[in-house]
């Protein structure tokens, strides 16, 4: 008995330094990099949403599902992370299902222009996306999907074999929010209130290919088919951003795509007039994102674009709404 | 002790090792492939590319310095989505070059050439053709699309070339920034 009793009490304290440790190394995404932590607040939300976005920092920081709730009644969510990758906005996509099924699905097509061998595909933005996912058949395959040559699934699975050298970067963040989490989004928007305009953009420059790879269409033919066996209208959009650059060769590659798969598509820089988007005050980084002002136009826009187009729900007078929107309204005063 | 304490002081006693040994290995394999990436920069440096705009060196991976070129540039920065560091570029009549603070300094990482205005040292101008192109950089050189790649030491010289016409000329630096 006294043996056995040894042996439990060695293997529990070994089992809680290790997860102390594995949990206390790793970046919370609370306080800085908050990007981080967008993936993960999804998880304790109310799962009753009629539209939800899929897609790259184009979609977090350019909608506001609470100003899309107050404009049309609209209940949004969007699963934005930075640099999500297309192969990853199709794990994303599939994991949401398994938690609700939305009337639509908006997917920001701007990830089309990476492949695998991007340089633009780098472990950094993986574990933005990845680290905070809960453990599902699809971060096994978002992992497997994403990971860089130098990077290895174990890692993934024990944080403390890729963070270990972090001992001597922690700082308080990192022991206040060692167990517990706070909320940074509003229903996945990132509040950015910042103001810098336009002043001038890098020339256009031509490129080598122009041609969308084989394997970002076939991960667009996934996106695609899930959304028809699970009878959601998929909705192909690219933000009004104007850096990087959106060529016509691309735009005109999504058309054809749209055309031939009965899926609509609205590039969203074509409306910058209707949705009244001055880029001189309405964007926080010279014109690659939207700020508050310029997200709230760009969300009343395309409420307004949807319920006239789709067949949605009027949630207005929604009880949690209506709370998280006086909350939301507070914080963007 | 019993022995099944012995066991299981054991199990934990070679996860703990085998945990030690993979970082150890990790971090054995990070200084390995960090060698040689210095010995091809050393070796290459000799026969590097250079580009200079109104006699000022504006060579990818040389500092920068905006403030020698006489002319006045248009000046943009380019963030990233998430981390710190921006991109600044700056563009002239004729050339923009894409500079980002590399260990503490202001360095050029990239030289895009916009008109016709302006050659490189070797005399290849946009508008030439392609034989004018391997005629004065050799057959040594990765294609990729409409683009043909040179690379000397840490810096990548690419043309593109439409219906046998080069029509855009770029210097980027090629080492991991």
């Amino acid at each position: 008995m006294k043996t056995k009793l040894r042996v439990i009490t060695i293997v529990i304290i070994f089992l809680l330094l290790f997860i102390f440790f594995n949990r206390l190394l790793q970046p919370k995404y609370m306080d800085t990099l908050v990007e981080g932590s967008m993936i993960s607040q999804y998880y304790h939300e109310p799962k009753d949403h009629e539209v939800v976005f899929i897609g790259d920092c184009e979609v977090y920081a350019n909608f506001s599902p609470m100003v899309m709730y107050e404009k049309e009644g609209i209940k949004a969510y969007v699963r934005g992370s930075s640099q999500q990758l297309i192969w990853q906005s199709y794990q994303i996509l599939k994991e949401t299902l398994h938690y609700e099924i939305p009337k639509i699905v908006v997917f920001n097509v701007n990830s089309m222009r990476y492949d695998k061998n991007s340089k633009e595909v780098s472990e950094a933005y993986n574990r933005l996306t990845i680290d905070n996912m809960k453990w599902s058949q699809e971060k096994i395959d978002i992992i497997q999907d994403s990971m860089t040559e130098d990077e290895t699934f174990l890692s993934y699975v024990f944080p403390i074999l890729r963070y270990h050298s972090r001992y001597d970067e922690l700082t308080a963040e990192d022991f206040e929010y060692l167990w517990k989490r706070k909320d940074n989004t509003y229903n996945g928007f990132l509040i950015n209130k910042n103001i810098k305009g336009v002043t001038s953009l890098p020339i256009q420059r031509r490129l080598a290919e122009y041609q969308f790879s084989e394997e970002c269409y076939q991960y667009l033919d996934k996106i695609t088919n899930l959304c028809r066996e699970n009878n959601i209208q998929l909705v192909l959009i690219k933000a009004p951003s104007l850096y990087p650059y959106w060529y016509d060769e691309y735009d005109e590659q999504i058309r054809n795509y749209a055309n031939e798969h009965d899926v609509d598509y609205y590039n969203l820089k074509n409306y910058v007039d209707e949705i009244g988007i001055d880029y001189s005050v309405d964007t926080y980084d010279g014109g690659l994102h939207l700020n508050l002002t310029g997200a709230t136009k760009l969300s009343e826009f395309f409420a307004n674009l949807l319920k006239k187009n789709y067949d949605l729900t009027d949630y207005k007078g929604d009880e949690i709404y209506e709370e998280k929107l006086k909350e939301y309204k507070e914080t963007i005063q | 002790m019993n022995k099944k304490v012995i066991i299981v002081v054991g199990i934990l006693v070679v996860i703990i090792i085998g945990i030690v040994v993979y970082l150890f290995m990790q971090s054995s394999e990070d200084q390995t492939t960090a060698e040689p990436q210095n010995i091809v920069s050393n070796e290459a440096q000799e026969e590097k590319f250079s580009v200079s705009y109104q006699n000022v060196d504006i060579t990818p991976g040389q500092p920068f310095d905006a403030d020698a070129i006489a002319e006045e540039a248009e000046y943009s920065q380019i963030p990233s989505c998430a981390f710190e560091g921006t991109d600044n570029v700056s563009t002239y009549a004729h050339v923009e070059v894409t500079s980002a603070q590399i260990n503490g300094k202001e360095t050029v990482y990239s030289v895009y050439f916009l008109d016709d205005e302006v050659s490189t040292p070797e005399g290849v101008k946009i508008t030439d053709d392609r034989a004018k192109v391997i005629e004065t950089y050799g057959d040594n050189y990765e294609e990729a699309g409409n683009k043909i790649t040179y690379t000397r030491g840490d810096v990548q010289l690419s043309f593109m070339i439409e219906n046998d016409v080069v029509t855009s000329i770029e210097y980027v630096y090629a080492s991991e920034l």
